[in-house]
């Protein structure tokens, strides 16, 4: 009987802790995403009309010589581990066992994903933007995801 | 074409379902699936139950490879004293089938259990605490009782048929598992309070048996009185 209590008490602390967890952190994102709203990230390599001030650049070599307004590239990446609180891996159980939409779940992939674009990003700010993102996932532990986003910074000559 | 910035919109990728809600809902079906399971099981058992002979009982026990008597017996010169006591009972006041056999388990709980194939278990902490003859068969009579309305079998089977079908259901590394487990095991290893009277009953019965009279049989009842107030 005295495990079952503490399951019982660990599933209601987790549940509050993990509700103001993932309320602090979307609140956390979404005012970094505002904050990070004019630099472009495309998952597309072809940015010629897109990217302001930028008319036409050919990322490819023309005579070994890289394009005149482009400045720079490099890789920039975000990643992210998240974990899930006790309670929701019970809630999991039980959602497994029915199928269904594991909501749980859904909101935590999604700040996963929101959070790794926004290291991302952050890695490289001054970067005019960041083409050919990509992300890819992945499980590290039983109960944790992993989220990388990466992509290919480009700086123009001004 | 135009950028235009990426505005995450919340509600698409990630609901607001309250998980609470969701938990409560999913949490009522799962019982109300394990309520139906644990009636007609239960209902199948009690049906089963008293038709398993004892014959049939050991053959089972044989089975299974003696599982379910994993209960460690100490060597304690008491433990043949309590075989001659248990052996010194008019034979035909016994459940009928069964070759009783008494063993002592080293524990300090005050406790005595029926185990499946006719084996009764005492610990050393109730031997310590019952200090006369009549009260020692009073509780071995108590046991007897138990075997007699099959209340072993009873509890053994509701436990360990819903333990095995979370585990079916669920794997048996789930946390829904081990609470399931948990909390079945726990009602299923306490008998009902009909179960101890029926069986208080056989003890008194066997005291008359033995001894003509019924004398001692308080002696448990005290020292349950005891305790529970101690507590």
């Amino acid at each position: 009987m005295a495990d079952i209590i503490f399951l019982v008490v660990a599933a209601i602390i987790t549940f509050f802790t993990g509700t103001v967890i993932e309320k602090k952190h979307y609140r956390s994102i979404r005012r970094r995403e505002k904050d990070m709203l004019n630099i472009p990230f495309l998952s597309t390599g072809k940015y010629d009309d897109i990217i302001p001030h930028c008319s036409s650049i050919n990322i490819q070599k023309v005579d070994n010589e890289y394009a005149s307004d482009l400045n720079s590239a490099e890789l920039v990446k975000g990643s992210v581990v998240l974990g899930v609180d006790y309670f929701s891996t019970l809630l999991f159980a039980l959602r497994n066992f029915f199928g269904g939409k594991v909501s749980v779940f859904e909101r935590l992939t999604d700040r996963a994903r929101r959070e790794a674009i926004l290291r991302m990003r952050e890695d490289s700010k001054s970067a005019d933007a960041i083409l050919n993102m990509r992300l890819h996932t992945s499980e590290v532990g039983r109960n944790q995801v992993e989220v990388i986003a990466y992509g290919t910074a480009i700086y123009l000559n001004k | 074409m135009a950028y235009k910035p990426t505005k995450f919109d919340d509600s698409v990728n990630a609901p607001s379902d309250h998980p609470l809600k969701e938990f409560a809902s999913l949490l009522f079906y799962l019982s109300l699936i394990i309520a139906v399971f644990y009636i007609i099981i239960g209902f199948t058992i009690d049906l089963t139950v008293s038709h398993i002979t004892p014959e049939q009982e050991r053959k089972l026990l044989g089975l299974s490879g003696n599982k379910p008597n994993i209960i460690k017996k100490l060597s304690d010169p008491r433990t043949e004293k309590l075989q001659a006591l248990l052996d010194s009972i008019p034979k035909e006041s016994l459940p009928k089938g069964y070759g009783f056999s008494i063993h002592i388990m080293n524990e300090k709980e005050p406790n005595a259990f029926a185990v499946l194939g006719g084996k009764i278990f005492i610990t050393t902490g109730l031997l310590d605490e019952i200090k006369t003859e009549n009260g020692l068969v009073f509780i071995i009579g108590h046991e007897l009782g138990h075997f007699a309305n099959r209340d072993h079998l009873r509890s053994l089977g509701r436990g360990l048929v819903i333990a095995f079908t979370t585990m079916l259901l669920f794997g048996d590394e789930s946390s829904i598992t081990g609470f399931v487990s948990g909390l079945t095991f726990g009602i299923e290893s306490q008998y009902s309070k009909t179960q101890e009277q029926m069986a208080d009953y056989w003890g008194i019965k066997i005291l008359e048996a033995k001894y003509g009279h019924v004398g001692g049989a308080n002696e448990f009842f005290e020292l349950n009185h005891k305790r529970t107030k101690s507590k």
